[in-house]
């Protein structure tokens, strides 16, 4: 029995300290970033390769660190395959941080690329989502930095510093972006990305050597979806109203005019509060922004310690917020899709009037909805000055 | 020397049997019938089962010092006894059987993607057949200790998800009515109540301190409904219903989002543990079912740890075949399981319980 038990307990040291088929970290492609575009034949997928051996090898330091894998087929898991065909080592997804996707296939084809990823147990699901601008999805993540390793780094920084510090687009990540896609009575908004300057000058290595370089990539605007497809690129405005009223974004700018000079205000802290209530039979939607203003460039003469004066600041904000914010209602009334997801507010409060009106709220409800934006600014802080400078100077 | 054990290590137990089923049956159930109003149909099997443990506490208290075959011997005769005996064994060793295949379906489908299932299934006999061969005692020791190492995982995903709620995900309620939620309710209670018949294979007497037994049952209970309670709405207010529904293994694509602490990543690692622990203790206590079904039945006094481990490992291979692919698992779990489980451990028990009384009445009168 003492044997038994000596076996059964060396057995156990095999049995029970690693995996079946497991891979060595050298065996596998570590892929940060993926990119879905699609001509006649199908799909083309390229894959980016973080751990490639020129970025293990540090003596090579003007050679690129990553490097890009091509496949095509006629869907997803086709093109993939083509591309496993190639790699030397075995693909994996669980470190993939950014997905960018063609125009083209987030017209045409979002579901497959979605179910594809989805599926897949490896993706972790907390991956940035983007859709490419006038570039071919695989041109974003060729485009090389000084200042990250990798061009998904790249993304994924740029991503943060646009919603965290500069009010320009929000992130969506790949599950919000199907919450959003699945749930009643909202359409989703993905991030959009562009590159501007040369592609291919900015594909090569000795571009970063360069003060300036040859191309840069940046997040501009939004991509507004109406269920799976899209349908509209917005403005980088239209884009940053839309995401202040959706709550993604909390800081901006705001110039307003004073003795042809301008005055900066910039708001922090923006919150939007929708409420929709059903008046005679039809949907009211009133939506709460709250902030804090402080002034941050101020080039005209006028007198700051008068708190007349900088009420009547507060209001011209207020007023310039008001129809700033307007226009991220009015491009989705005029797309018909529920960006704000009033629908589905609609759908939590009252759900059996939005049964009666579901069918026909994108195209007839949503363009007609009545819509007021109330504005509440609280201008607290003139930065290091009290005066302005001309106000000063005699 | 007689089997003993106390009773904070059947309340333990209890957490680890209400649980088992937790993270891929009742999901699946709930959130595909009720989405948003799933955490209702909790709420709702939680009273309803309180009344089911209450009838099995009664059935463990009559006759304290025999266990449930003898139990149901001596009401019914040994004939049809025996009858009764085998088909609640059998009805056992199939839940045990649907339970490890949901547990070996999660591991093979989310992270342990290349390894055969038989493979799994050997990791997973090996403390399974050591640990049934060992005394009650034993098995309580483990089951305490599971308790509180599944607690600590708990509270991990608990303050993981806790700054990802938006409680407007809750809404609306009661969207298509109460009946659904009642549904739902009828076909989760199987799975998370009537596990707990497993106990009265062990005889009343066989407790330490066997006075505080109920109370703990019933604590362990409500603390178990209240981790599953707080998962669910968790899950609903982290993604929305309709998000919800669409994943297999829900609790476990939540918190692959959460991060604790802002780094500490890969913390659905921690919900896939729990489980193991859970499925783990279910299987121990329906080997354990078995074991003493075998020994009464059979009057077995040789080789009983050799038929018992035999047992053991047929049934987890019978996990692996079990069910041709999930499609047929999740309708045989949804639409045939409960119906035959209502018979043998609602039905039968209260018919027990009936016996049990009028059985007393005479002895007294």
């Amino acid at each position: 029995m003492k044997k038994l038990k000596l076996l059964i307990f060396i057995l156990s040291i095999f049995l029970l300290t690693g995996c079946w088929n497991y891979n060595e970290l050298n065996d596998l492609a570590l892929i940060s970033g993926i990119s879905i575009d699609k001509d006649e034949e199908g799909f083309i997928v390229n894959y980016m390769i973080s751990n490639s051996s020129k970025s293990e090898s540090k003596s090579n330091s003007n050679e690129t660190s990553t490097i890009l894998y091509e496949g095509r087929g006629s869907t997803i898991s086709k093109a993939t395959e083509n591309i496993n065909q190639k790699l030397p080592k075995i693909p994996y997804l669980s470190h993939v941080e950014v997905i960018v996707i063609s125009e083209e296939v987030a017209k045409n084809d979002m579901l497959k690329a979605m179910d594809f990823l989805l599926r897949n147990p490896e993706s972790r699901k907390e991956i940035y989502l983007l859709v490419s601008k006038d570039v071919k999805a695989k041109d974003t993540l060729s485009i090389l930095t000084p200042l990250e390793s990798f061009p998904s780094d790249n993304i994924k920084s740029n991503i943060t510093s646009s919603t965290n510090e500069i009010a320009t687009t929000s992130t969506i990540k790949y599950s919000e972006f199907l919450a959003e896609l699945i749930q009643r009575g909202i359409d989703p908004t993905l991030g959009v990305i562009e590159v501007e300057g040369n592609i291919e000058r900015g594909q090569n290595q000795e571009s970063n050597d360069n003060a300036r370089q040859d191309a840069i990539i940046k997040l501009t605007s939004s991509a507004i979806f109406k269920n799976e497809k899209l349908v509209y690129i917005t403005t980088q405005d239209e884009s940053t109203a839309i995401d202040i009223l959706n709550k993604k974004l909390q800081n901006i700018y705001i110039e307003t005019e004073c003795n042809n000079e301008k005055i900066v205000t910039y708001i922090t802290s923006i919150d939007a509060k929708t409420k929709v209530k059903i008046e005679n039979n039809k949907p009211k939607v009133t939506i709460d922004v709250k902030g804090d203003g402080s002034l941050i460039e101020v080039n005209c003469k006028v007198n700051l310690e008068d708190s007349k004066i900088i009420e009547e600041i507060q209001q011209q904000v207020e007023e310039k917020l008001k129809t700033f914010l307007y226009q991220g209602i009015n491009i989705c009334k005029k797309y018909k899709t529920d960006t704000f997801g009033f629908g589905n507010k609609i759908y939590k409060v009252n759900p059996k009037y939005w049964k009666s009106i579901e069918e026909k709220w994108n195209d007839e409800l949503l363009p007609q909805l009545d819509v007021e934006i109330k504005i509440s600014i609280d201008l607290y802080s003139k930065g290091s000055l009290n005066q302005s400078i001309k106000e000063e100077i005699k | 020397m007689k089997e003993r054990i106390s009773s904070l290590q059947i309340g333990a137990i209890t957490w680890n049997l209400v649980l088992s089923a937790y993270i891929g049956i009742v999901p699946t159930i709930l959130f595909y019938k009720l989405k948003q109003d799933s955490w209702l149909a909790v709420l709702l099997t939680f009273i309803l089962g309180i009344v089911i443990v209450c009838t099995y506490l009664y059935i463990w208290e009559k006759m304290p010092d025999k266990n449930i075959f003898q139990k149901i011997n001596c009401i019914f005769g040994n004939k049809i006894g025996a009858i009764i005996n085998f088909f609640i064994t059998i009805t056992n060793i199939f839940m045990t059987v649907i339970y490890c295949y949901s547990m070996i379906n999660f591991i093979t489908s989310q992270y342990l993607i290349k390894t055969p299932n038989t493979f799994i299934i050997i990791i997973f006999a090996i403390p399974v057949v050591y640990l049934i061969t060992q005394k009650l005692e034993v098995i309580g020791r483990v089951f305490f200790i599971f308790w509180i190492m599944s607690l600590l995982l708990f509270l991990m995903t608990f303050i993981g998800l806790i700054f990802q709620l938006d409680f407007n995900n809750l809404l609306p309620i009661l969207e298509n009515g109460i009946n659904p939620v009642i549904q739902g309710s009828l076909l989760i209670m199987p799975y998370t109540s009537f596990i707990l018949f497993l106990f009265l294979s062990i005889p009343k007497n066989a407790i330490i301190d066997k006075e505080k037994v109920n109370k703990r049952v019933l604590i362990f209970y409500s603390l178990a409904f209240f981790s599953m309670f707080t998962g669910v709405i968790f899950i609903t207010a982290t993604l929305s219903g309709d998000l919800a529904k669409i994943y297999q293994f829900v609790e476990y694509q939540v918190l692959k989002r959460v991060a604790l602490i802002g780094f500490i990543e890969r913390v659905e690692s921690t919900l896939s543990m729990r489980w193991i622990l859970y499925i783990f203790a279910t299987t121990i206590m329906g080997l354990y079912f078995t074991k003493k079904y075998i020994i009464h039945s059979f009057k077995i006094k040789k080789h009983e740890k050799l038929i018992i481990s035999m047992i053991a490992v047929i049934s987890l291979l019978l996990s692996n075949w079990i069910f041709p692919n999930n499609t047929i698992a999740n309708k045989i779990v949804m639409n045939i399981i409960p119906y035959i489980l209502y018979i043998f451990y609602l039905l039968l028990p209260i018919i027990i319980a009936i016996g049990l009384k009028l059985k007393t009445k005479k002895v007294k009168r």
